[in-house]
């Protein structure tokens, strides 16, 4: 009985609101950004990354970049960097905070702060120039192929 | 004599026989609390068990669901047969490798070591992890989907708490599911719930940036053992099987206290009354000091957004502004302040005005931040000026789901006769209205879901169903310089009128549904608001059965200390269409709030009403609120 009464009257609300499309968000792990508006928002993002491997159907990585010459050591900054586009190229501009460590760390650094002051410094030789997190991958990486392991 | 020595034999012969089955290793390891959860048995009605997994995969032996002696007895035989098993067709010893530990540790049973690659290749993933943190996004009422929040799971392997694993537990459903279907298959257990595992940074995107909705981490003191424990459990589930999901009590937060349960099988953290809310989870969990070893808080983009604005003096505000409507160039500003308030900003409306930055702002942003990258970081001085973010919805800290509302008070009306004291009391089965303390929750969002008002009046001396609210949700949206997006709200109940739209005694169904928009006052404890409603009563007591028109709404409600909190709202309804008298009435309602306790308070409530101009009816009362789940 409690749950019919809770289907009629958030069929209710529910009908407030609108049913986005979901959008692929750059390039990168399979992952979707939803509008917020999107009615499954928070119950379809489970869908793309389930245990069960790529072998089976699901796509992770690269899925809608160009191809990228990486090796499986690079495979994690390859994935942040796409995934973290937008976020980057801000943190990155400030030269510091967590999205830097972090970025610092899957390239295999060690002083983070060394890796945000150097970006920041070659940030308009570096960043301002990438289009898309293809050619900022490759432009970090360039930068930071002598600093890190 | 010979009575006496048959006795005895017989009481010998008992306690040998207990003592031989209590010797029986594998019938006492079925009933170790560590086996039954981790097939995730539950105890039925009449003391009948069965596990609440729903894929036939999980189960061994054909009573495997109802019995868990024979469940062991066929994983034990499954393991040394070893044969290719469930979606992965992978050996038996990599599709469970949980019950492989929990039987090689609890029956010193050794099974010999098989090459899993495609379990090692997904451990692998998480990169070898040391530890997990519960972890709580905060309500977003917006969408009903996440209104009471959402728990999932991080790993912890990398220095820095973006690169750990993030594990979700959510339905599985299509993308173009029409919004009536996925209420009506989320709330029936019509869709299969699956976990998922993505890099924690994915999650937080989702969260803080695209929702604008806090993270909280609490760290639990699971030994790196105990964690590859619960990841092995987790793969034996979504490899073979799966649960159906059920928004209300087998969701996310069920699920993974469940999981959670399965590593400490002498916690017991899944239990709720009438809903599993996330939050609730959180305080099944911290209820016991010992497993929770530290919280971390991640703060909403637009509550950093606020942050650094709030921290720029009035003149370096009016910059931002000037910035924004393009009467500044932004390579003249030379504070890293008013850049990173920029900044902070466009990645919000990135987030959450879309059309406004693709329109307005993509364009300056490349410029602000190619300058601001040539200023360097900021001071320790500016650092010092950014202001503390609240962290007051700390979920645990929050009031219980449901309650029980006491009440005794009194009933003037214009016709005397109908005059009363009166007794009463509510049940609300859940969750935090605008007169609760804020405490735990998202500010200014107010949503009751099923609420039953009994009332018992001196007048007639009865007991009576009074009202029955069925869904009253109001999310206040505060417009602030730097957002503006409308409040709304939601009202359908089953009522009763005294005196205002029936000459004396009726029930009806009344229903609102709201836009409009709210402030902050001398601080953002404070809001006032206004809705512009469509409002509809049905009844056969009024003319041509229904009355239908225009409300307006207008309020306020103002929190000076975090236990008290005081309101006052005016509604007036017009009538347009159907039964036209009174053409307008109004409410008034004066009330206050005083937390005591974390799950008690005290209310003290006065509603007027009448037909156009004047007051025909006035109800004060006294309120005793107990929280619980």
């Amino acid at each position: 009985m409690k749950k019919i009464i809770a289907v009629l009257v958030i069929g209710l609300s529910t009908s407030m609101l609108g049913h986005a499309k979901d959008s692929l968000d750059g390039c990168g792990i399979g992952w979707e950004v939803t509008d917020k508006k999107t009615f499954t928002a928070t119950t379809t993002r489970g869908t793309t990354n389930a245990f069960i491997p790529p072998t089976f159907g699901m796509t992770t990585g690269t899925m809608g970049c160009e191809k990228l010459d990486i090796g499986k050591n690079d495979k994690a900054a390859a994935d942040y960097v796409a995934t973290n586009f937008e976020q980057l190229k801000s943190a990155l501009a400030t030269g510091e905070g967590e999205y830097v460590q972090a970025l610092s760390e899957s390239f295999g650094c060690t002083d983070s702060k060394a890796v945000g002051s150097k970006i920041q410094s070659q940030y308009n030789s570096v960043v301002a120039p990438a289009k898309n997190a293809v050619q900022l991958y490759k432009g970090l990486r360039a930068e930071l192929a002598g600093m890190c392991g | 004599m010979h009575k006496l020595k048959r006795i005895s034999i017989l009481i010998i012969l008992t306690i040998s026989f207990l003592a031989y089955a209590d010797s029986d290793p594998i019938a006492k390891a079925a009933k170790d609390p560590a086996w039954l959860k981790l097939l995730h048995y539950r105890a039925g009605l009449f003391g009948k068990t069965a596990s609440i997994v729903d894929g036939p995969d999980f189960f061994l032996s054909s009573e495997g669901v109802t019995n868990p002696e024979a469940e062991l007895k066929a994983t034990i035989q499954a393991l040394h047969d070893n044969k290719p098993w469930g979606k992965l067709k992978q050996p038996m010893r990599c599709a469970f490798p949980a019950r492989r530990i929990f039987i090689e540790k609890s029956l010193k049973i050794q099974f010999p070591k098989t090459e899993c690659r495609v379990f090692n290749g997904f451990l692998d993933t998480f990169n070898n992890p040391k530890g997990v943190s519960l972890v709580f996004s905060s309500a977003y009422p917006n969408n009903p989907s996440s209104m009471f929040g959402h728990l999932l799971l991080k790993f912890h392997s990398a220095k820095v708490g973006l690169l750990d694993m993030g594990v979700n537990y959510a339905a599985v459903v299509s993308p173009d599911e029409n919004p009536f279907a996925f209420v009506y298959f989320g709330v029936m257990g019509g869709y299969v719930g699956q976990w998922s595992s993505l890099p924690y940074y994915v999650k937080v995107n989702e969260y803080n940036n695209v929702e604008s909705r806090d993270l909280w981490e609490y760290k639990l003191n699971f030994s790196p053992e105990e964690t590859l424990y619960l990841i092995s459990h987790l793969w034996e589930v979504e490899t073979n099987s799966y649960f159906y999901y059920y928004f209300f009590d087998q969701n996310c937060a069920y699920q993974i206290l469940a999981a959670l349960e399965v590593v400490r099988p002498d916690f017991d953290l899944d239990k709720y009354y009438f809903y599993m809310m996330p939050a609730e989870g959180v305080k099944n969990v911290t209820r016991h000091n010992s497993l929770v070893q530290g919280i971390e808080f991640r703060p909403s983009l637009s509550k950093i957004m606020y942050q650094k604005f709030y921290a720029l003096t009035p003149d370096e505000k009016k910059t931002f502004f000037h910035v924004l409507d393009k009467s500044v160039d932004p390579n003249e500003v030379s504070s890293r302040m008013v850049l990173d308030a920029l900044i902070a900003y466009m990645d919000f409306a990135r987030n959450e005005k879309k059309r406004v930055f693709e329109k307005h702002l993509r364009e300056a942003r490349e410029s602000i931040l190619s300058h601001r990258a040539s200023l360097g970081t900021l001071t320790e001085e500016e650092l010092k000026r950014l202001p503390e973010i609240s962290k007051d919805n700390q979920p645990d800290l929050g009031h219980a789901t449901s309650s029980l509302i006491f009440y005794g008070g009194h009933e003037s009306h214009s016709n005397s006769s109908m005059n009363s004291e009166t007794l009463g009391f509510r049940f609300k089965t859940a969750y935090h209205d605008l007169l609760d303390s804020d405490r735990g929750f998202k500010r200014y969002a107010h949503i009751d879901f099923p609420t039953v008002n009994i009332k018992y009046r001196a007048q007639t001396k009865e007991f009576r169903i009074e009202e029955l609210t069925l869904l009253s949700i109001t999310s206040l949206e505060p417009m602030t310089a730097l957002d503006r997006r409308p409040s709304w709200k939601l009202d359908l109940r089953w009522t009763t009128e005294r005196g205002v739209l029936c000459p004396n005694d009726c029930r009806m169904w009344e229903g609102q549904v709201g836009i409009g928009a709210s402030t902050t006052f001398f601080s953002d404890r404070n809001i006032a608001y206004f809705f512009s409603n469509l409002s509809a009563h049905a009844s056969s007591k009024l003319e041509n059965n229904y009355r239908l028109g225009p409300a307006f709404q207008s309020g306020l409600v103002m929190n000076p200390i975090t236990w008290y909190k005081l309101k006052a709202e005016y509604l007036t309804n017009f009538g347009v269409l159907g039964d036209l008298k009174p053409r307008r009435t109004g409410l008034l309602e004066v009330s206050q709030s005083f937390q005591l306790a974390q799950d008690f308070e005290i209310r003290q409530v006065n509603v007027w009403q009448g037909p156009e101009n004047h007051l025909s009816a006035f109800e004060s009362r006294l309120q005793f609120h107990i929280f619980f789940n």
